[in-house]
């Protein structure tokens, strides 16, 4: 996913005003039809609403809502059928849609998708849903709050680490006499 | 001279101790994320699993599967718990750390102070 220069735009004075849509490249800005300020939409879980009338946003910028405005739940509803066909996890995407709650998507951002196909092949079937799942949870968070450079940094770091660590030491082992002994030979 | 058979290796104890921590709460990523603040350094998700998975099968710990959510991409959490036998571990190895330290000047308080 491109992470090319973000598109800033200027908040509400108010922080809990939800009367201004506004996204950044890579933050979603959430609302909810029902909630009058940014606490109570929290509360009520996230949701995601499309500007009515344009293209889906999401296809244009290879993942990311550019921006969101309020919209009723009309307009919403229709968006969303078809938001639901796109967000299907393609490669350029970078997103999986994970459901459709009935007033709202919840989208999750996608890692690095080698770096995580490497750790789902180096796993047992046993560990991949739980240290796969523990880094996608963490992933998120700091998608959000350091954006996707330093995340997916981190995710292949975490992918590494994890990687030397699950490795068998008999075979760590192996790997490091068998280096040594190649170094030793071409002295 | 005996030594005690259930003395942990240092990353042994923080992550037994940060599951501690977590009581209900103690699941992979949050394991790490303690251990990590704690200490100050990196720490890999995979060295916190393997480490649990050597601890589980030493009976120090018991692990079950928890509920999945979609910020995890639709995949469950798997649970920890430390049992009797991690926290005797525990004690176990600060007894051996106390009586190793016994009349060693190191200089400063162990309490935090300066000596």
């Amino acid at each position: 996913m491109s992470d090319n220069s973000r598109d800033h735009r200027s908040r509400a004075d108010a922080p809990d005003d939800l009367s201004h849509g506004e996204a950044e490249r890579s933050r979603v800005v959430l609302f909810s039809f029902n909630a009058s300020t940014r606490s109570e939409a929290d509360e009520q879980g996230p949701i995601y609403a499309v500007r009515p009338g344009a293209d889906l946003i999401v296809k244009a910028h290879k993942g990311w809502l550019e921006s969101a405005v309020k919209v009723t739940p009309v307009e919403f509803y229709e968006h969303v059928s078809l938001l639901s066909k796109e967000l299907s996890g393609g490669p350029d995407t970078g997103i999986d849609l994970m459901y459709v709650r009935h007033h709202g998507i919840s989208v999750q951002p996608a890692p690095p998708r080698l770096a995580e196909r490497v750790l789902y092949l180096a796993l047992s079937k046993k560990a991949r849903e739980n240290l796969i799942g523990d880094l996608a949870e963490e992933y998120a968070g700091l998608r959000v709050r350091h954006g996707v450079r330093f995340a997916n940094l981190w995710y292949r770091k975490q992918v590494c680490g994890s990687l030397l660590s699950l490795v068998p030491r008999a075979i760590r082992w192996g790997l490091l006499a068998s280096a040594v002994e190649w170094v030793r030979r071409q002295l | 001279m005996n030594t005690p058979k259930n003395t942990l290796g240092s990353f042994e104890e923080f992550v037994l101790f940060a599951t501690l921590r977590l009581g209900e709460q103690a699941y992979g990523a949050k394991i790490r994320q303690t251990v990590d603040e704690a200490t100050g350094r990196s720490v890999s998700i995979g060295a916190v699993y393997a480490t649990l998975d050597r601890l589980e099968r030493k009976g120090f710990v018991r692990s079950w599967q928890g509920e999945a959510t979609p910020e995890r991409g639709g995949r469950a959490k798997r649970y920890f718990r430390v049992e009797g036998a991690g926290v005797r571990a525990l004690n176990e190895t600060r007894a051996a750390r106390n009586k190793l330290m016994e009349g060693v000047n190191l200089g400063f308080d162990p309490a935090g102070g300066v000596a």
